[in-house]
């Protein structure tokens, strides 16, 4: 009787090796982006109902242990950003206009371009706080 | 003969016995032995019931691909040296059923493979032998890396979507629907399209990207159905915002 063994990775896939971790804590960031964003959205909330609330909610947002968890947050989106910059040249048609596109350059863009708008974000807010 | 041995744990399963085991055998040690010289003198000189497939022993032919040490190799190409002092452990491919022994059922492998269409496919097919499809070297170098896969299989291995969903076409087969998607010499994209865009095709990759890591031949399949993803999404959103084009 020929009964072939089953032997498939299955959903512990992740447990397996140190790589298959990386990729599963890289996907999981998204838990605390999504986080980030309900936090954000709450906030807009409670600045559109009276001021006592909004402040009560800024005070909770700055607690100690919510601060570390914005760090944590933090860590974890600049991780899967930059792992994703890295991965992107492979995920882009090799040529454009029949010349071959170097992968450094299109890992440079991408840090040239976040660096930018980094760098607009932190003087609009800077100039928002002066006025 | 090498004083210096090493050990090989071995991966045994026969269909008709109980289920799955190891067995260790001690082999001789030579610094340019790969495993599959391990193994094939396991099955010369120790034990002739030992099954395993093998071929050109050059990174060519695709047929020895086993889990050492839990990573997919092609076992022509693990020299015993990077794991030493052992020991080895040598396995079947994972993701796949297992016959006997090391060799694995690629049955599923070749019916995915046969679903998209790996060879040139054109409306005017000619039966003249002198017929000459010209390509310039810019056009082939855009897939060119992708025909360089040899069907090893590793990458199926390595795949932790194809260990929970069977119907998943997986790495070689859509980096392969690719290579000929992207060659100027094809005109079966079309045909194509319905299998890699469908549920089991390129949207069930996640990128986790191990199916390049393995890759022997540097095909980065896990690139080519990101690719495949991109132009899929182009050509959707081309079509919503021009309805009125004309399809090829």
């Amino acid at each position: 009787m020929n009964r072939p063994l089953d032997r498939r990775l299955g959903w512990t896939w992740w447990t397996l090796k140190g790589s298959y971790f990386r990729i599963f804590l890289r996907e999981a960031t998204s838990a605390f982006i999504l986080a980030e964003i309900v936090f954000f959205m709450l906030l807009i909330h409670k600045a559109g109902q009276d001021a006592e609330s909004y402040l009560a909610y800024r005070d909770f947002l700055w607690h100690p242990l919510m601060v570390v968890f914005h760090l944590v947050a933090l860590a974890f989106a600049l991780w899967h950003t930059i792992t994703f910059f890295l991965i992107a040249p492979s995920a882009l048609p090799s040529q454009v206009a029949g010349r071959r596109i170097p992968a450094a350059f299109i890992i440079g863009q991408q840090f040239a371009g976040l660096a930018a708008v980094s760098l607009l974000v932190i003087l609009w807010v800077a100039w928002v706080g002066a006025t | 003969m090498s004083d210096t041995t090493v050990q090989l744990e071995v991966f045994r399963y026969r269909p008709d016995n109980d289920g799955p085991t190891f067995q260790s055998y001690e082999v001789p040690y030579h610094d340019d032995w790969v495993v599959l010289d391990a193994l094939n003198y396991v099955k010369n000189y120790i034990d002739g019931s030992l099954s395993f497939r093998w071929s050109c022993r050059m990174g060519v032919c695709g047929s020895c691909g086993m889990q050492v040490n839990g990573e997919p190799a092609l076992t022509c190409a693990v020299f015993l040296r990077d794991h030493m002092p052992g020991p080895i452990r040598v396995e079947p491919l994972v993701n796949f059923p297992v016959e006997r022994d090391l060799v694995v059922d690629s049955n599923g492998f070749m019916e995915k493979l046969d679903h998209v269409k790996p060879y040139l496919v054109r409306e005017d097919e000619t039966d003249d032998l002198d017929a000459e499809y010209l390509q310039t070297p810019i056009q082939l170098d855009r897939y060119k890396q992708f025909s360089m896969c040899i069907n090893c299989m590793l990458c199926y291995a390595a795949c932790p979507v194809i260990g929970r969903v069977d119907e998943f076409i997986g790495p070689a087969a859509l980096a392969l629907a690719q290579r000929y998607n992207l060659d100027s010499r094809d005109q079966g994209k079309q045909m194509r399209q319905d299998v890699i865009f469908q549920n089991e095709g390129i949207w069930e990759c996640t990128f986790v990207g191990e199916c390049s890591e393995v890759c022997p031949k540097h095909v980065d399949p896990a690139g080519a159905i990101q690719q495949a993803k991109l132009e899929g999404a182009y050509d959707y959103y081309k079509r919503l915002l021009t309805p009125w084009a004309r399809r090829s």
